[in-house]
């Protein structure tokens, strides 16, 4: 298994949709020069080895941790990686944000597990007695970040993380097989938002005026204009430029997945700041506050749509988790 | 007995200029209510009002300038009620009462109007009990 020269890389899992797999695979041909360079120690979805294997390494050099740490099981692997590897890369959205399993960060515990067994499509859950290695690992009572369980080296953000994502892995994972460790934290991306390099941006991005909220279907949506001046939410303007912009180039607007814009700690606040500041600017002197609260009430759910993959690390959840404990 | 604390971010020419004349015309209103003074309510930006939360405040009350043309920079009073409206509905979908935050209008001559909304802001918040239970207040 051992192969003499060769770094060690591993590849965790937390609670994690499998996409971010597909991402890293989707690179291609370039993982060869990594796999010149690394052997791969770990990695559930692709080698034949079990996570036990991994507790028995003394030291790996790179870990890579995919999904949010949502169970007992998760935390466990997340701290030996840290505990192991000289380097811990956070890749995707769950890892470094919350991604969308951290939206059950609010829940108890209790009332997800109720949920999961009680739809008509998911399997009724019956206390079935298991020996202990059997059992599913616990889930604790809120899911987190990898980074504020630990703190990684490199933050590839992105649902699923994209190819500058992507490349800046793989550079990093090149550079540190030639003795070269980044500096400091690193985060891969532009330092500004997603809005300055969108290819529908209006000439002044001060003047954008959103003329009321639709729905996808509702309106036509021009494919050369900004989604913001057509009524459509798009979360461009708080969010970190640090994709190809699939979702704009396909007509659809920016849900925010590559987490907050240089500068942005609570990115929800700033998307609910962004779009109270351009919705119906041209219009408030006729609608007043009743007319305004009757367009603001298209936003159903205003934590689903500005903390889709942030929730975990929202001042706001936190406040609330801590003031639920003390009851 | 719990004494609220109350953040209070009033604009300088409306609200904040009441709190003044019900200062020189020794009106009373309860002293929970700490007032920080902005340029103009479309200045405070949500993360200002969570931080207020954060920091151990039970309510957090904003007063700008009458709708619709009292404000001195044309429009910030409608960014304020547009992001306190929001807002509040988020705070309710993360299970804090929304009835911590309180918008009002009260001109620079209202300072009867000041007055009596943070003595009814203040009873409310008393009764809502402390945001963090019991405890040094703050999260």
């Amino acid at each position: 298994m051992r192969v003499m020269g060769k770094l060690k890389l591993a590849i965790v899992y937390g609670a994690i949709c499998g996409g971010c797999d597909v991402s890293l695979v989707n690179i291609g041909e370039k993982l060869a020069n990594v796999l010149e360079k690394y052997d791969i120690v770990y990695w559930g979805a692709a080698i034949d080895g079990k996570a036990d294997m991994l507790e028995r390494l003394d030291k790996i050099d790179v870990a890579i941790y995919m999904g949010t740490v949502r169970t007992e099981s998760n935390l466990k692997y997340a701290k030996l990686i840290r505990d192991k590897a000289d380097l811990v890369v956070a890749y995707g959205a769950c890892a470094v944000y919350g991604g969308i399993p951290g939206l059950g960060a609010l829940m108890e515990p209790e009332e997800i597990m109720k949920i999961v067994s009680s739809t008509v499509t998911t399997e009724s859950k019956e206390e079935i007695d298991l020996p202990e290695e059997l059992k599913l690992p616990k889930i604790l009572p809120t899911c987190t970040s990898l980074v504020e369980v630990l703190d990684p080296d490199v933050m590839a953000p992105g649902c699923p993380p994209g190819s500058i994502s992507n490349d800046g892995l793989l550079k990093v994972l090149i550079d540190y097989a030639a003795g070269k460790k980044p500096e400091g934290k690193v985060i891969f991306g532009e330092e500004q938002s997603l809005c300055y390099e969108c290819p529908r941006k209006p000439k002044d991005l001060n003047k954008i005026v959103m003329p009321g909220i639709y729905r996808l279907h509702e309106i036509r949506i021009d494919e050369s204009k900004c989604f913001l001046e057509q009524g459509i939410l798009c979360m461009g303007p708080a969010t970190r430029a640090a994709c190809e912009m699939p979702c704009i180039k396909n007509n659809m607007p920016c849900i925010g997945c590559m987490g907050p814009a240089p500068g942005v700690d609570d990115v929800g606040l700033k998307h609910l700041s962004a779009i109270a500041s351009v919705l119906l600017v041209d219009k408030e002197k006729e609608l007043l506050e009743k007319g305004l609260a009757k367009h603001l009430d298209k936003i159903v759910d205003p934590l689903g749509l500005f903390y889709k993959y942030t929730l975990p690390r929202s001042y706001l959840t936190k406040l609330s988790i801590k003031r639920k404990r003390r009851g | 007995m719990y004494e609220p604390k109350i953040i209070a971010f009033f604009c300088k020419w409306c609200a904040g200029s009441a709190a003044d004349l019900a200062g020189v015309s020794r009106m009373q209103y309860p002293a929970n209510i700490i007032p920080i003074i902005v340029p103009c309510t479309g200045r405070i930006s949500p993360r200002a009002i969570i931080e207020a939360f954060l920091n151990g405040a039970d309510g957090v009350l904003i007063g700008g300038c009458h709708t619709p043309n009292d404000c001195h920079y044309m429009a910030g009073n409608f960014k304020a009620f547009k992001r306190v409206y929001l807002l509040k509905k988020m705070l309710k979908q993360f299970r804090i009462e929304p009835e911590r935050l309180r918008i009002e209008w009260i001109s620079a001559t209202e300072a009867q109007k000041l007055v009596q909304v943070t003595k009814e802001f203040v009873s409310q918040i008393r009764e809502l009990g402390p945001l963090m239970g019991e405890g040094d207040g703050k999260a």
